[in-house]
């Protein structure tokens, strides 16, 4: 029995390591078409990736020091709904900014009939920011339900700031967030800001670790690359940085779930028009935001995402992304990152695994798969190596979770399989309308 | 009455102008009350048609003193502002209006069955006869430039008080002819010169200098220190320890406000919360907030007692009946137990009692009997108390409407004797009217009987009343 089991492995072994010495021997063509598929499409992506990121710490050393008086009034939504005590702290984070500028706070809360609590919080907090210079609180209770897009446009109309920021009600933000979030506007051409990302809730399971180390790779190192050749995918709706009128002017969120890539893709389209206009990600405006605890929680929350994003891809902007519309950059970057990546990537992952595992003998299906992993551990590997040494801004708690890159592959893997899950149930039985994100009288009236 | 159909009224102006019958102008110059006041007292009513705000604000006053003129209706054509309208019973936009608004006041006046001039000369009946006649309350008024804030124009103008006004209607209270109805606001005043509205301010909690200035300190998680917020390094979008050069970049998780202090400049001392003090704007005194007067400031109305006395033109007190017992001062009183005292001490023949009664809850039986029952059974007390004693006993009227006696050459069997007299009259008066119980409390003492070596008629009054107390 363990006889055998060390052969097995050896004979995976042998296998996996002839991939590096004759890595076309031992399949035949039909094969070949699919084991660098991933690779192929994917690795480009993470050299983009790199490229940018050098290419952003060189110019943010430049600049470094620059426009430090350039002080546009912000306005920052908070989008409050069942957050309770939370709301506290995004409310004290943002009056607590280094910044010389006036900050206006405006807590939208929806559905505050129900959320009275939330409502108090907030309310409560409305003595201690008074005692700010520069910093006004404004609670704004909306006692019916009507979702984010309701609250965010309300937010919108009530703003008086020159920046408009939309933020989740439970995150918090570091101290010079609002600083670094205004510097790309200085820059007259640039209309929005992606805002950075971290978890907050590193620590309590080994979920949000591995969901850590993802924030850190596809957000903090993925968008700061990406943006130097501004080919933003999204502005997370947890924390979207605009130029006011700018956003009024295309007539702020539009009704519908994932109003945040919705809104995206509207920016895009519009920056199809005038390609000289910018998204820009701004890695050291830094929120921290709580994520799902358990595995169960995680894939709640994913499969809401993943049908969220098929919804807005495959229905609501169908036959708008073409490079008429968004311009030839951004229609490639949204077909390659967006659709192919995360749409049809997961389904072939999932149809290419299981066609190996039926055709290929076990020994050589184990191999294989030890061979994607390794390639995956490398390039995970690399990227988090490259996020700690230039762009980690709190290196000594990411080095924690170096230990865990192992197994981060495996979460990956995971995750690719679950979007396929969510894409085919959001197909099957338009999951979007199931929303926990407006009610489903709103959702019910818009037109997708 | 046939002098109803026909009002007059006496308008009073600086312009001649076209008027109505049953309108007679009067002029009013500069330094002119008293040669106008007479001529007016034949008319109902006077309008008061000047722009000259001085005229008109001194005019009203001498009018409301006037004691045959105190009474009269009086319109005013434009507003001179709260404190000098309620001097006056409204504004009229034209002459023709005034029969109107002054019949309901006139056809109360003459609706007394007495000349209720006679009662005039009293400031009390001013008042009382005033507020009845107008059907209305007495108001404060707000006048920021008063320095108690609110203050009773009328009642000031009626009794000639310009101060205590508050002390005479809490005294109107006590005597049940006033009740406050509604409060209309509670002020605060400096404990020593009265005046409304000090200022408040913010001081040091040790030596009371206005000179401190909010500290806030920060709290660095990594290294522990906490220091004033100023000493951390700040430049625009970066905070850093001093001690430990942190960068610290999230409140509540890199670092927090612990504190946030006051300092002292003058004593150099710290605390977190200032003291807040009341500093009078006119006689500079500084006191605590609970030190300061709190002044409530109420509409008052007339209670059935007071518009009985309007009705009638006398004030019946039923503590007064207690007169009819033909009291001696207390003052003679005192001088007449020193002297039997003296007499007592020397010869032991010479025995006298002195005993007193109280009647401690007329209040209550005021309420349950109404004025008229309580009079009628004051009446009947003060007869039984009349029939039991003899014609060379002595009464006066002490402190709190106490009844003091001196019974000379009677002994403690005979004092009995009398007091269980007055005493049954509770018993018998309760068979009468079997509603609240009138409360008698009496003590007594017989000199020289039940003294000791060292007492004396001070010690001996104590001493009773003690026990009337009691």
């Amino acid at each position: 029995m363990l006889e055998s089991l060390q052969r097995l492995f050896s004979e995976i072994l042998i296998i996996f390591s002839g991939f590096f010495d004759a890595p076309l021997y031992h399949f035949d063509d039909f094969l070949l078409k699919f084991i660098p598929f991933a690779l192929f499409l994917e690795f480009p992506l993470y050299l983009l990736i790199i490229v940018g990121v050098i290419f952003y710490v060189a110019r943010a050393r430049k600049e470094e020091g620059e426009n430090t008086d350039f002080l546009p009034t912000v306005s920052c939504i908070a989008l409050c709904y069942a957050e309770k005590d939370a709301v506290k702290l995004t409310i004290r984070s943002l009056t607590e900014q280094l910044y010389d500028g006036p900050i206006e706070i405006l807590a939208i809360i929806d559905g505050a009939n129900q959320n009275l609590s939330t409502f108090h919080a907030a309310k409560s907090m409305e003595s201690y920011v008074k005692r700010y210079p520069n910093r006004r609180l404004r609670v704004i209770p909306k006692w019916q339900r009507g979702g984010r897009v309701s609250s965010m446009n309300l937010g919108l109309v009530q703003a008086q700031g020159e920046i408009v920021m939309a933020l989740d009600g439970d995150t918090s933000f570091d101290n010079d967030m609002v600083y670094h979030a205004t510097r790309p506007f200085h820059d007259e051409k640039v209309v929005s800001v992606a805002g950075n990302l971290r978890v907050r809730n590193v620590k309590e399971s080994l979920w949000t670790r591995l969901q850590a180390i993802e924030y850190l790779i596809s957000i903090y190192l993925g968008k700061t690359g990406l943006s130097e050749f501004n080919v933003i995918n999204n502005i997370s709706g947890a924390f979207g940085v605009h130029r006011r009128s700018f956003l009024e002017h295309i007539g702020g969120w539009d009704a519908g779930t994932a109003e945040d890539l919705d809104l995206t893709i509207r920016i895009k389209r519009y920056i199809g028009k005038y390609p000289d206009l910018k998204i820009v990600f701004a890695p050291r405006a830094i929120g921290h935001t709580d994520v799902p605890v358990t595995l169960r929680q995680f894939l709640d929350q994913r499969l809401r995402w993943d049908g969220d994003l098929l919804y807005l891809y495959m229905k609501k902007h169908r036959g708008r992304i073409l490079p008429r519309l968004l311009g030839w950059r951004n229609s490639v970057m949204i077909v390659w990152s967006g659709v192919f990546f995360q749409i049809i990537m997961p389904f072939l992952i999932v149809l290419y695994t299981a066609f190996t595992a039926v055709i290929l003998p076990p020994v050589f299906f184990a191999a294989l798969m030890l061979f994607v992993y390794a390639a995956y551990f490398i390039v995970s590997f690399i990227l988090y190596l490259l996020f700690l040494l230039v762009l980690s801004e709190r290196r000594k708690e990411d080095m924690q979770l170096f230990l865990l890159l192992p197994i981060f592959p495996f979460f990956s893997f995971m995750i690719r399989i679950w979007s396929a899950v969510a894409s085919l149930k959001e197909i099957v039985d338009n999951a979007h309308l199931d929303s926990s994100m407006a009610p489903w009288w709103v959702l019910k009236k818009t037109k997708f | 009455m046939e002098k109803s159909r026909n009002y007059t009224f006496a308008i009073i102006s600086d312009s001649q102008q076209q008027i109505e019958t049953g309108f007679t102008q009067l002029q009013l110059s500069a330094d002119g009350f008293e040669e106008l006041g007479q001529s007016l007292t034949k008319f109902s009513g006077i309008i008061l048609d000047t722009d000259k705000r001085t005229i008109q604000d001194e005019f009203l006053y001498h009018l409301r003193r006037h004691a045959s003129l105190c009474l009269k209706p009086v319109f005013l054509t434009s507003s001179l502002g709260a404190s000098i309208d309620a001097l006056a019973d409204g504004i009229i936009a034209e002459y023709g209006k005034v029969v109107d608004l002054a019949k309901p006041i006139l056809r109360r006046l003459e609706s007394f069955g007495y000349d209720f001039e006679d009662v005039l000369n009293n400031p009390l009946f001013r008042v009382l006869l005033y507020v009845y006649s107008r059907n209305e309350a007495i108001i404060p008024i707000k006048n920021w430039t008063s320095p108690s804030l609110y203050t009773y124009p009328l009642v000031e103008a009626l009794t000639g008080f310009s101060e205590h006004v508050d002390q005479w209607l809490n005294n109107q209270i006590s005597r049940m002819l006033l009740e406050k109805n509604r409060l209309i606001d509670r002020v605060r005043c400096c404990p020593h010169c009265g005046l409304a509205n000090p200022n408040y301010i913010d001081v040091c909690s040790n030596c009371r200098s206005i000179q401190i200035q909010q500290d806030t300190f920060l709290h660095c998680f990594t290294c522990g220190t906490v220091q004033p917020e100023k000493d951390f390094l700040t430049t625009s979008g970066s905070l850093t320890c001093p001690k430990c050069r942190e960068r610290l970049r999230h409140i509540g998780t890199d670092y927090d406000r612990p504190l946030e202090n006051y300092s002292c400049r003058d004593c150099q001392s710290s605390f977190s919360e200032p003291l807040i003090i009341a500093v009078c704007p006119r006689c500079e005194t500084a006191s605590d907030t609970e030190e300061l007067e709190v002044k409530s400031y109420s509409r008052y109305t007339l209670t059935e007692k007071a518009v009985l006395a309007v009705q009638t033109g006398y004030l019946n007190e039923p503590a007064n009946l207690i007169d009819d017992l033909q009291n001696v001062s207390f003052q003679h009183f005192r001088f007449q137990l020193d002297w039997f005292f003296a007499m007592a001490s020397r010869y032991e023949e010479e025995i006298f009692t002195i005993f007193t009664v109280r009647l401690s809850n007329l209040d209550e039986l005021e309420a349950s009997l109404g004025s008229a029952g309580l009079f009628e059974l004051i009446e009947e007390f003060v007869k039984r108390v009349r029939v039991s004693l003899r014609g060379t006993d002595f009464s006066s009227r002490g402190k709190k409407n106490d009844l003091w006696f001196i019974l000379p050459k009677t002994d403690i069997r005979q004092r009995e004797t009398v007091l269980r007299r007055i005493m049954d009259f509770v018993e018998d008066a309760k068979q009468v009217k079997n509603q609240v119980e009138l409360k008698i409390s009496a003590a007594a003492l017989t000199v020289p009987t039940q003294i000791n070596e060292h007492d004396t008629p001070e010690k001996i009054l104590a001493m009773l009343e003690n026990e009337l107390d009691r």
